[in-house]
C-alpha cells in the first residue's frame, strides 16, 4: 500500500514523538489500514504488554507488613547506604567513605548502620557509624549535628569512645569511632538478664567516670542506656558511646521508623517532659541503667513508649530492695538516690556517683557451690559425707569474717603459677603457659574471651579457692569459630562457668554437632566443678581422649549435647555426681579411625541427673568388634530415651545395641514417661521408639534382675525464665507405691 | 534512548529516597509470591522475603560492582531459592513442623522449570509495578483505551465509539501506554525482561 508511514514514523508516533500535526494525519490513516495497525502494534510490542499485565499480578498488594519488619531490622538504613558505598581496590572490603576502608557490617538498626572498618593512614581499625538518612532532615539540622559532633570528638577518657573523625558522604553523615572489639551491657543482658551486682557496681563506676570527664567539658550523653555501653573484650574495661546523638533526633517520634530520641526506658523525667536538661540527666539514666542490670528489668516498663514515658514522670519504681531482697543495701541506695526524679535531689555529680560505686563495701561472699551441694543431696540422694566434704571445701573461703581492710581483693586475672605471670585473658595465659604448667583464675569475672587455642601442651585451669570465674565469648552472634576452647592436648578444667550465649544464626544440620564450647582432642580430659551452657546448637564438651573425668558439674545444651564423647578403642569414660540438661546429655560416637583400638571402653555413670529432653547415651555400631562396658548406677534418668543406635529400621536397633553393649547397672531410677531403646535414623534425622517400653522390657532385654533400679513419675520444677542457669530441681520422684525412698524431696520448699 | 538510572543505581544514592520504596515494591510481593508457590504458608513466606531482601542489601554492594555476575533477576532467584533450601534444612525432621517443611523441600521442583517461573514472574512483577508507575501520566481516555484493548482484550472499534474516539486514536493511545510501560520497566530493572 502505498502511503504507510516508515517503521521510524510508527515507532515515533508510539513514543509521542512526533509533531502534533504529523501524529493526527497517522492516526486517520490507522482509521483504516489494518496492516500499519498491526505493524505499531508490533513495533511497540502492545500484545505481549497487553499479555503481562493480563495475568495475575504476583504477591499480596499490601506490604506494609514486609515493610515495617525491614524498617525494624535495620534493612531499609542498610540499603539506602551499604549501596552508595564508593567501590575500592583492597581485597576483602565492601566499600570506602571517604578515607576509611569498610571491611563489614557489624551491627545495624532503626539509627544507622555501624561498620568495622580500616584507617589506612594509621593502619588502626575503626568502627564507622553512618546515621540513618531519615534522622537528618534538613542541612540546617545536619549542619548542627555536625558543630556538636565535633565539640564530642575532643574528648578522650579511658571510658569513653573516642571519636575520631565526622564526616559527611553524599549528605549521608558518618562517625569514625574507635573500634572497641567485645559486646554492648545490652548484648550481655540479652543472654544473661541479671548481673552480679559486684559487676553492676563496677560498670556503673566506669560509665560514671566516663560521664564525669564528658561533663567537664560541658558536653551532655542524653542518652546513657545499656546498648551505649561496651564492655571491651581485651581490657575488660567499659567505654561509653553515641554521646551527643540523641540530640540529632531533637526528642520527636521519627514518624515511619519507629525510632524514638533517646530511650524512653532510660530517660529522665525532665526529658521524658521534654524540657530543659542538665548533666544532672545523665545520673538519672545511669541510675536506670544500674536498676535494669541488677534487677534484671528496667525500673520504668510499659506497653508503648509513651506509657512508658508517663511512668518516667509519674510513676515511681518498684523499690530494688523488694523486686530482690538479696542485694545490698548500699547498691540500692546508690540507685535510689540517682532515680530521684527531682533533679535537685538526685546525686549531684558524675564524679560523686562514681566515688559511691567504686567504694562499695566489701561484703562476705554467698558460698560459691551451694548450688551443687543442694542439687547432690536433694537430687541425687547422696549419702552427706560427699555433701558435707563438698560445701566444707567450697564453703571456707566464704566464711572467713570480711572487713574492707583485711578483704583486699587479689586482682582479677590469669594467672601462669610457674612464672607468676598475670594475664588478662585465657587466651593470653595459654600463649604463654608451658606444657604441664597451671593457669589459676582469680576473680569472678565475666572475662570476655576470645577463642582460645591450646596446641602441644598440657594444662589445667582451674579457679582459686573463692574464685568463680565466668567465662563468656567475646565474640557474638555468628558461627565465627566452630570451638571455642580448643586443645590437642592433656586439659583439666575446674571451678569455672563458662556461657556461649544462644545464636539465632543456625549451623546447617549437618554441621550441628561439630560446634562445641570445649573440644579436647588430648589423651586425658578432667572437668571438675563447671558449669558450661551451650546456648547454641552445640556440644558443651566434645572429648577424644581415653581418660576421661566429668564430676560435679552442670551442662546446659538446649539445643544440642551436654559430653559428646568420641573415644578410641579401650578408653573410659567417667560421669558423676553431675547436671545435664538439653536435648542429648552423654553421647558417645567412636573416634577417628586411626585412633580406634579393638579393646573395650568402659563407660561409668554414678550419681548424675539426667534431665535431657531427649536422648542421653548414643551408641553408634560403627565399630562392631569394640564392646563398650556400661556401668551406671544411682542416677536418675529423666528423658525420652535411654539408649540410641543408629539403624535403618526399629527391629535391627535392639540386636545391635544387644551386639555392642555389655550392661550392668543398679539402683537407677527411670522416669516412667522415657522409652528406653530407640532407633536414629540419621538422614533425616528421626527417633523412633522401640517396642521397649518399661523397665521390666528393659530388664529382660539385659537378661539382668534384681538390679534394685526403679521406674517413678519424675517432675522437675519449671527454672523461672530469668533465674539463669540453676540446676534442675526436683518436685517428685514416685512410683506406685509413693515417693521413691532416698529420691524424696520431703521440703520441696526449702530447695533453693 | 532512557536517560532514568535504572533502579539498582538509583538505590546506591543515599540521597534517593523513594528507591528503596520502589525495589521493595517491585521484589517483596514477587517473592513472597515465590515462597507460596513453593508450598510454605503465608508467614514462612513472609520470613523468606524478608531474609532474602536483607542477604540481597547485605551482598548488593558487591554485586553491583562486578556486573559480570549475570542478571539481578537470576541472582535474586539464587538469593532466594537457597533461602528456602536453608529454611527446610533447619526445621527438617526437627520436632513440630517438620514434616511440612520436609514437603517443601522434597518438592523442590524441577530447576529448569522453577527457573522459567521465576522468570515469567519476574517480569510480571515489573510490568505491574511499571503499570502502577505510568498511570498517572495519561490523562483522558488514553490509558482506558489501552486498558480495554490490549489488556481486557476489547474489539479496538468498540472501545473506540464507547470512549468517543476513532479506531486510529485508540491503536495510538495503546502504542503509547506500552511504550511508556517499557520505558519504565528498563528504568526500574536496568535489564531488558
Amino acid at each position: 500500500m502505498t502511503g504507510c508511514p516508515s517503521d521510524s514514523a510508527l515507532r515515533r508516533l508510539g513514543a509521542d514523538e512526533l509533531p502534533a500535526a504529523a501524529a493526527r494525519s497517522l492516526e486517520q490513516h490507522l482509521d483504516d489500514c489494518d496492516r500499519c495497525r498491526a505493524r505499531l502494534d508490533a513495533l511497540t510490542d502492545v500484545i505481549a504488554v497487553g499479555a503481562a499485565l493480563g495475568g495475575p499480578r504476583p504477591g499480596p498488594a499490601d506490604l506494609s507488613h514486609v515493610l515495617d519488619r525491614l524498617r525494624s531490622d535495620g534493612t531499609e538504613v542498610t540499603a539506602r547506604v551499604a549501596w552508595g558505598l564508593p567501590a575500592t581496590d583492597r581485597p576483602g572490603f565492601i566499600g570506602r567513605l571517604g578515607v576509611i576502608e569498610i571491611r563489614r557490617e557489624i551491627g545495624r538498626g532503626g539509627m544507622g548502620v555501624v561498620y568495622e572498618g580500616l584507617d589506612p593512614t594509621l593502619n588502626r581499625p575503626v568502627a564507622v557509624k553512618v546515621l540513618s538518612p531519615h534522622l537528618l532532615g534538613d542541612a540546617a539540622a545536619r549542619e548542627r549535628f555536625l558543630r556538636e559532633a565535633r565539640a564530642a570528638a575532643a574528648l578522650t577518657h579511658e571510658h569513653v569512645v573516642t571519636l575520631h573523625a565526622i564526616d559527611q558522604h553524599a549528605g549521608v553523615p558518618y562517625l569514625v569511632l574507635q573500634y572497641v572489639a567485645g559486646e554492648s551491657l545490652a548484648e550481655r543482658l540479652a543472654r544473661e538478664p541479671k548481673l552480679p551486682v559486684a559487676d553492676v557496681a563496677r560498670i556503673g563506676g566506669q560509665v560514671a567516670r566516663g560521664l564525669a570527664a564528658a561533663h567537664a567539658r560541658g558536653l551532655i550523653h542524653r542518652d546513657v542506656k545499656p546498648a551505649n555501653v561496651l564492655l571491651d573484650a581485651e581490657t575488660g574495661a567499659v567505654r561509653l558511646t553515641d554521646f551527643g546523638l540523641a540530640k540529632l533526633v531533637g526528642g520527636e517520634t521519627i514518624t515511619g521508623v519507629g525510632v524514638v530520641a533517646g530511650t524512653p526506658a532510660y530517660m529522665s523525667p525532665e526529658q521524658a517532659a521534654g524540657g530543659a536538661v542538665d548533666a544532672r540527666t545523665d545520673l538519672f539514666s545511669l541510675g536506670a541503667v544500674l536498676y535494669t542490670a541488677a534487677a534484671g528489668k528496667p525500673p520504668f516498663d510499659g506497653d508503648s513508649p509513651h506509657a512508658v514515658l508517663f511512668q518516667v514522670r509519674e510513676a515511681a519504681p518498684r523499690a530494688l530492695a523488694d523486686v530482690d531482697p538479696t542485694l545490698p543495701a548500699w547498691f540500692c541506695s546508690i540507685v535510689d538516690r540517682l532515680l530521684e526524679k527531682d533533679p535537685a535531689r538526685r546525686v549531684q555529680t558524675a564524679a560523686e556517683a562514681a566515688d559511691l560505686l567504686e567504694r562499695r563495701p566489701v561484703t562476705p561472699k554467698r558460698p560459691r557451690y551451694a548450688w551443687l551441694a543442694t542439687a547432690i543431696v536433694i537430687a541425687l540422694g547422696l549419702i552427706a559425707v560427699i555433701a558435707l566434704a563438698l560445701s566444707n571445701r567450697d564453703a571456707s573461703p566464704a566464711v572467713e569474717p570480711s572487713t574492707p581492710e583485711s578483704n583486699v581483693p587479689v586482682p582479677a586475672g590469669f594467672v601462669v603459677v610457674a612464672t607468676g605471670n598475670r594475664y588478662t585473658s585465657l587466651w593470653a595465659a595459654a600463649k604463654a603457659a608451658a606444657d604441664g604448667d597451671t593457669i589459676e583464675i582469680h576473680g569472678d569475672g565475666p572475662y570476655l574471651e576470645r577463642r582460645v587455642e591450646i596446641r602441644g601442651k598440657g594444662l589445667r585451669i582451674r579457679a582459686v579457692p573463692g574464685s568463680r570465674p565466668r567465662i563468656r565469648p567475646a565474640q557474638t552472634g555468628k558461627f565465627v569459630e566452630p570451638h571455642w576452647i580448643h586443645t590437642d592436648s592433656d586439659l583439666t578444667i575446674e571451678g569455672v562457668e563458662i556461657h556461649w550465649p544462644a545464636s539465632a544464626d543456625r549451623p546447617a544440620l549437618d554441621a550441628l554437632f561439630n560446634h562445641a564450647v570445649v573440644h579436647a582432642m588430648g589423651n586425658q580430659l578432667t572437668v571438675r566443678r563447671c558449669q558450661i551452657v551451650c546456648g547454641k546448637p552445640a556440644v558443651c564438651v566434645v572429648a577424644g581422649g581415653e581418660r576421661v573425668e566429668i564430676e560435679d558439674s552442670h551442662f546446659v545444651a538446649d539445643d544440642g549435647v551436654g559430653v559428646w564423647w568420641r573415644s578410641p578403642g579401650g578408653a573410659s569414660l567417667k560421669v558423676g555426681r553431675s547436671v545435664f540438661e538439653g536435648t542429648a546429655a552423654v553421647f558417645h560416637s567412636f573416634g577417628p579411625a586411626e585412633a580406634q583400638k579393638t579393646d573395650p571402653i568402659a563407660v561409668t555413670l554414678a550419681d548424675n541427673t539426667f534431665a535431657a529432653k531427649g536422648v542421653w547415651a548414643f551408641v553408634y555400631p560403627a565399630v562392631p568388634k569394640v564392646t563398650v562396658r556400661f556401668d551406671s548406677r544411682r542416677n536418675l534418668v529423666s528423658g525420652n530415651y535411654l539408649f540410641g543406635t543408629p539403624t535403618r529400621t526399629t527391629s535391627d536397633a535392639a540386636p545391635s545395641l544387644r551386639g555392642l553393649v555389655v550392661w550392668s547397672e543398679a539402683d537407677n531410677v527411670y522416669d516412667r514417661k522415657g522409652n528406653f531403646l530407640a532407633a536414629i535414623r540419621a538422614n533425616p534425622w528421626m527417633i523412633i521408639p522401640s517396642e521397649l517400653k518399661s523397665l521390666a522390657d528393659w530388664n529382660l532385654f539385659w537378661k539382668s534382675d534384681a538390679t534394685g533400679s526403679v521406674e517413678a513419675d519424675v517432675r522437675f520444677r519449671a527454672r523461672p525464665p530469668a533465674a539463669g542457669y540453676a540446676p534442675p530441681r526436683l518436685e517428685r520422684v514416685e512410683n506406685a507405691s509413693g515417693p521413691v525412698p532416698g529420691w524424696v524431696e520431703s521440703s520441696a520448699g526449702a530447695v533453693n | 534512548m532512557h536517560t532514568r538510572a535504572s533502579l539498582l543505581c538509583r538505590i546506591r544514592d543515599p540521597r534517593d529516597a523513594r528507591a528503596w520504596d520502589e525495589f521493595v515494591r517491585i521484589y517483596a510481593p514477587l517473592l513472597l509470591g515465590y515462597g507460596r508457590r513453593r508450598g510454605l504458608q503465608e508467614a514462612d513466606a513472609a520470613d523468606i522475603a524478608q531474609d532474602t531482601l536483607r542477604n540481597v542489601v547485605r551482598a548488593a554492594p558487591g554485586f553491583v560492582y562486578d556486573q559480570a555476575r549475570g542478571s539481578f533477576r537470576g541472582w535474586l532467584f539464587t538469593l532466594a531459592r537457597n533461602q528456602i533450601r536453608k529454611f527446610a534444612t533447619r526445621f527438617d525432621g526437627r520436632g513440630a513442623g517438620g514434616s511440612d517443611v520436609r514437603r517443601v523441600l522434597e518438592a523442590e521442583p524441577d530447576p529448569a522449570a522453577d527457573r522459567d517461573d521465576w522468570d515469567r514472574e519476574y517480569r510480571l512483577a515489573l510490568f505491574h509495578r511499571a503499570a502502577d508507575r505510568v498511570r498517572p501520566d495519561f490523562r483522558g481516555p488514553t490509558w482506558d483505551a489501552f486498558w480495554r484493548t490490549a489488556v481486557d482484550g476489547e474489539d479496538p472499534a468498540a472501545v473506540a465509539a464507547a470512549l468517543g474516539l476513532s479506531t486510529g486514536a485508540v491503536y495510538v493511545a495503546r502504542s503509547r501506554v506500552t511504550s511508556r510501560i517499557r520505558q519504565e520497566v528498563r528504568a526500574l530493572d536496568g535489564d531488558e525482561p
